[in-house]
């Protein structure tokens, strides 16, 4: 089979396009050349879940402690 | 064995609170600057990028939410059904809230990583499923106590609720080896050694040991308002 090289040619620039964050489809990312993913907005959201479960449940404890002090 | 009245619980005087909990405001100390060294001072990791850094409050979560705490209900409410003594009850119940806030942030904690490294927010897998309804017992649990006004029964019946909900913890533990699942096995605590470099698992260490602060600093305060509740309770009732 004779395959003629320009046939080839548009394909070749594609493989440096995936290079860009996308959070829109069905995968997570897309993962950059060269490095790890940018998942910088994953890591904020697990840490301001962790902060305000944990502070909510403070704010709770520490509001049902001054309603008993007061005997209600 | 002595038994308790379901009228009149022994703490028959009230404790006095104090207005501000130095145990709780060291152990928030010691979170906030574990999360700060996991945050910007712990290597980002080379496959899932700095998603990867859930780590460090997820499994710490996941320990003790499920070995502490479910432990210390499961031990507290054998020893309530031995020897009847309201303490032991009140520190189940306690163990098993303070328990529930950190499972709810493992199960909360876990899909966003998940979404970041396997694309996909939940899998229903044997150990994130089984997880899940170790803490739906919980709330179970919490609600039969709510549910019930005799003291005595109460305590009795969530006892034995709280023993068998307990008694899944060992089932979670073996699911990533009995089943074939996405959640990775023990990676700290493996059989050879941890898998880890030694900068993420000295942050792993300090955020381990500032969430269990935490965790002793919360049941600490709960178990107190128990003890100031009941004793309010039986200062109404007499």
């Amino acid at each position: 089979m004779i395959v003629r090289v320009s046939a080839l040619m548009p394909a070749a620039p594609m493989l440096t396009v995936a290079t860009v964050q996308d959070t829109a489809g069905k995968v997570a990312y897309v993962p950059k050349a060269g490095g790890p993913p940018d998942s910088s907005g994953y890591m904020w959201a697990g840490y301001a879940i962790t902060a305000v479960a944990y502070g909510g449940y403070i704010v709770l404890l520490l509001r049902r402690m001054a309603r008993a002090k007061r005997g209600r | 064995m002595s038994s308790v009245s379901s009228a009149a619980p022994r703490s028959a005087t009230v404790p006095e609170p104090k207005g501000f909990d130095a145990f709780l405001a060291i152990a928030m100390v010691a979170v906030i600057a574990a999360c700060a060294r996991a945050l910007f001072f712990t290597p980002i990791d080379a496959m899932l990028g700095a998603a990867q850094k859930i780590f460090y409050v997820h499994v710490p979560a996941a320990i003790i939410g499920l070995y502490f705490a479910c432990g210390l209900l499961f031990i507290s409410s054998i020893m309530y059904l031995w020897i009847k003594d309201e303490r032991l009850d009140r520190l189940a119940e306690s163990s098993a809230e303070v328990g529930l806030v950190f499972m709810g942030i493992v199960l909360v904690t876990g899909p966003v990583w998940a979404r970041s490294s396997w694309g996909t927010w939940w899998v229903w897998e044997a150990r994130i499923t089984s997880t899940l309804f170790l803490w739906l017992l919980v709330v179970g649990y919490l609600v039969l106590r709510s549910g019930v006004e005799s003291i005595e029964v109460r305590a009795r019946l969530s006892a034995v609720m709280g023993t068998l909900a307990a008694l899944l913890v060992p089932f979670i533990h073996l699911t990533v080896k009995l089943f074939r699942g996405m959640h990775p096995e023990p990676v700290v605590l493996a059989p050879e050694k941890p898998k880890m470099p030694p900068e993420m698992l000295m942050s792993f260490g300090l955020s381990m040991a500032a969430f269990l602060l935490l965790f002793f600093a919360l049941l600490r305060l709960r178990f107190r308002w128990a003890t100031l509740r009941d004793a309010r309770t039986a200062m109404e009732a007499a």
